[in-house]
């Protein structure tokens, strides 16, 4: 007779159902995102004729574009980091297989999707390496989910644990690696304890793939129905002619809410969605260590910086009583693996980590 | 004694309005309830209690320095032992319901905060992507005179979708100045 499901496994194979969801969303998006963008150049193009910009002033008007630009470099570069990484994967004889998270055939369209999902720097600058790489790990651990953060396709053993408590999650990934943890328990009761913190985990980031998809939802309905009025706009706007001071006050207004609309739509192109961006970022961060009431020294804050942040994003909206708190320090300070993703000794683990973790979501409930 | 107890207990504290005859039955019948069954397990111990060290008692004395095993049996009510164990039985397999119960409920207040951090991202879509009425602002270009206003729906999406503040073209010198070759930056 085939054994019944632990809650944890059920909240687990929720959370693959989640993400098998939320990347079917992903990809269509891609597909209308693809056409926005179409239409939008189309737009530039017609306004910039307008303007008859003199060539030499070109680069200064392009202002506006290099959003756009922005967009697409970014995901021709989440479809390039995707390939090199799961090449190296595969020549690490393919760690962590079975845990990916979504592990999915990336074309341009569905890179497109993920560089929607993931957000793109919107200050018109050209993508520096520090802002495009943050929301590109981000969408490559989300894209390899345990399989490419723990096999190590590309990133740092330190990184692995950091890309986990990312958009990715631990419904899968983390829980994957700590489940050989939950083996260190010999006690039902201890046993139970921990799985039910995991199993919240898991139903949290279930939550958050959901809001995810209906965002996701969202966000294609707009960009499909903006497409069609930027193309009545462009058909409205070629029967203004080019000369802008000929036109009459009426179209000059028109032209005024038609760029305002353009940009409105390019940022349904770079604004991240939400579900998917990590509840704990730098920001808040920051908001903490300069929080009067923070309870956690500058020197444990300071040397153990990048695990507390991962570690605030593990335990976000996670309710733990001293009992639970002491048995998540054992289970992670017992597990080899996890050691190891956390780039963390097993002396320097104390609890003091998962105190200023807490202690940093308290600054931001 | 326990109805009528309850009885009163009912008056007293269920308002006028709220009374009815079920819930009024429900309060004080003296059976089907935890309370009751508790005074029984209580009842028919102190009587096996009783029992016992009296059959006991009477075992030794007849027995005449040892043990008359037979006088104690005759002296014991076993149907009492048995309903006294029956009792038992009901008390413990309660309080490992009421044990799991209780850990089931404090799981259920964990989920609870989850799905109000999960309502309270709903409620921020719901603002964030409340843009239909600005999107008017097309059809209204084509339907009415209120261009300005028109314009200054256009204005209000930027800013709900985060254009950064100094791309938005927020006045009519802004558009001119962009369309005469000008730059926003």
């Amino acid at each position: 007779m085939k054994k019944k499901k632990s809650k944890l496994q059920l909240a687990q194979d929720e959370a693959q159902a989640s993400i098998n969801e939320t990347n079917k969303k992903i990809e269509e998006l891609g597909t209308y995102s693809s056409n926005l963008c179409i239409e939008l150049n189309n737009m530039q193009v017609l306004f910039d004729k307008i303007r008859n910009m003199p060539s030499e002033k070109k680069l200064e008007i392009d202002n506006l574009k290099q959003i756009r630009l922005n967009w697409r470099q970014q995901a021709e570069k989440i479809e390039s980091d995707y390939k090199t990484a799961t090449v190296k994967n595969a020549g690490a004889g393919a760690a962590g297989a079975g845990v990916g998270v979504a592990v999915m055939t990336l074309g341009p369209t569905a890179a497109m999707g993920i560089a929607t999902t993931f957000g793109v720097a919107s200050t018109g600058t050209a993508i520096s390496a520090l802002s495009g790489a943050a929301a590109t790990n981000a969408a490559l651990a989300w894209l390899g989910g345990g399989a490419l953060a723990v096999g190590g396709g590309g990133m740092a053993a330190g990184n692995a644990f950091l890309a986990l408590a990312g958009p990715v999650g631990w419904a899968i990934a983390g829980v994957t690696l700590v489940a050989s943890g939950l083996m260190f328990w010999k006690s039902t009761s201890d046993k139970n304890r921990i799985e039910n913190v995991f199993t919240l985990i898991s139903e949290r980031d279930v939550k958050s793939y959901k809001l995810a998809v209906v965002e996701l939802n969202e966000r294609i309905v707009r960009i499909n129905s903006e497409s069609k009025l930027l193309q009545d706009a462009i058909l409205s706007i070629e029967g203004f002619g080019t000369d802008y001071d000929a036109m009459t006050e009426e179209q000059q207004y028109q032209l005024g809410a038609y760029l305002n609309l353009m940009l409105s739509s390019t940022q349904l192109l770079v604004n991240p969605i939400k579900g998917l961006l990590p509840k704990f970022d730098e920001d808040q961060w920051n908001k903490y260590i300069a929080w009067e009431n923070r309870k956690v020294d500058d020197k444990v804050c300071n040397t153990f910086k990048s695990l507390i942040i991962s570690l605030a994003n593990l335990l976000y909206k996670i309710e733990l009583d001293d009992k639970d708190k002491r048995l998540l320090f054992k289970t992670f300070r017992k597990n080899k693996k996890m050691l190891s993703a956390m780039n963390i000794k097993k002396k320097e683990f104390t609890e003091d980590i998962i105190d200023a973790a807490e202690d940093a979501l308290s600054c931001i409930y | 004694m326990y109805s009528v107890r309850r009885l009163i207990k009912y008056y007293m504290i269920v308002p006028k309005k709220e009374r009815n005859f079920t819930m009024l039955w429900q309060s004080c019948e003296p059976f089907s309830n935890a309370t009751v069954k508790r005074m029984l397990t209580i009842a028919h111990g102190t009587f096996c209690m009783i029992d016992v060290s009296d059959a006991t008692i009477h075992g030794l004395v007849d027995g005449m320095g040892s043990f008359n095993i037979t006088e104690f049996f005759l002296r014991l009510n076993i149907v009492g032992v048995g309903r006294f164990t029956i009792s038992l039985y009901g008390e413990a397999k309660r309080g490992i319901q009421l044990s799991k119960e209780k850990k089931d409920a404090l799981f259920i207040k964990r989920e609870k905060v989850i799905v109000s951090d999960y309502i309270n991202g709903l409620k921020i879509l719901s603002e964030i992507y409340n843009d239909e009425i600005l999107l008017s602002f097309v059809n209204d270009f084509q339907s009415s005179d209120l261009y300005k206003e028109a314009f200054n729906k256009s204005i209000q999406l930027a800013k709900l979708r985060n254009v950064p503040e100094n791309q938005i073209l927020k006045s009519k010198d802004d558009i001119d100045l962009y369309f005469r070759g000008g730059c926003i930056k």
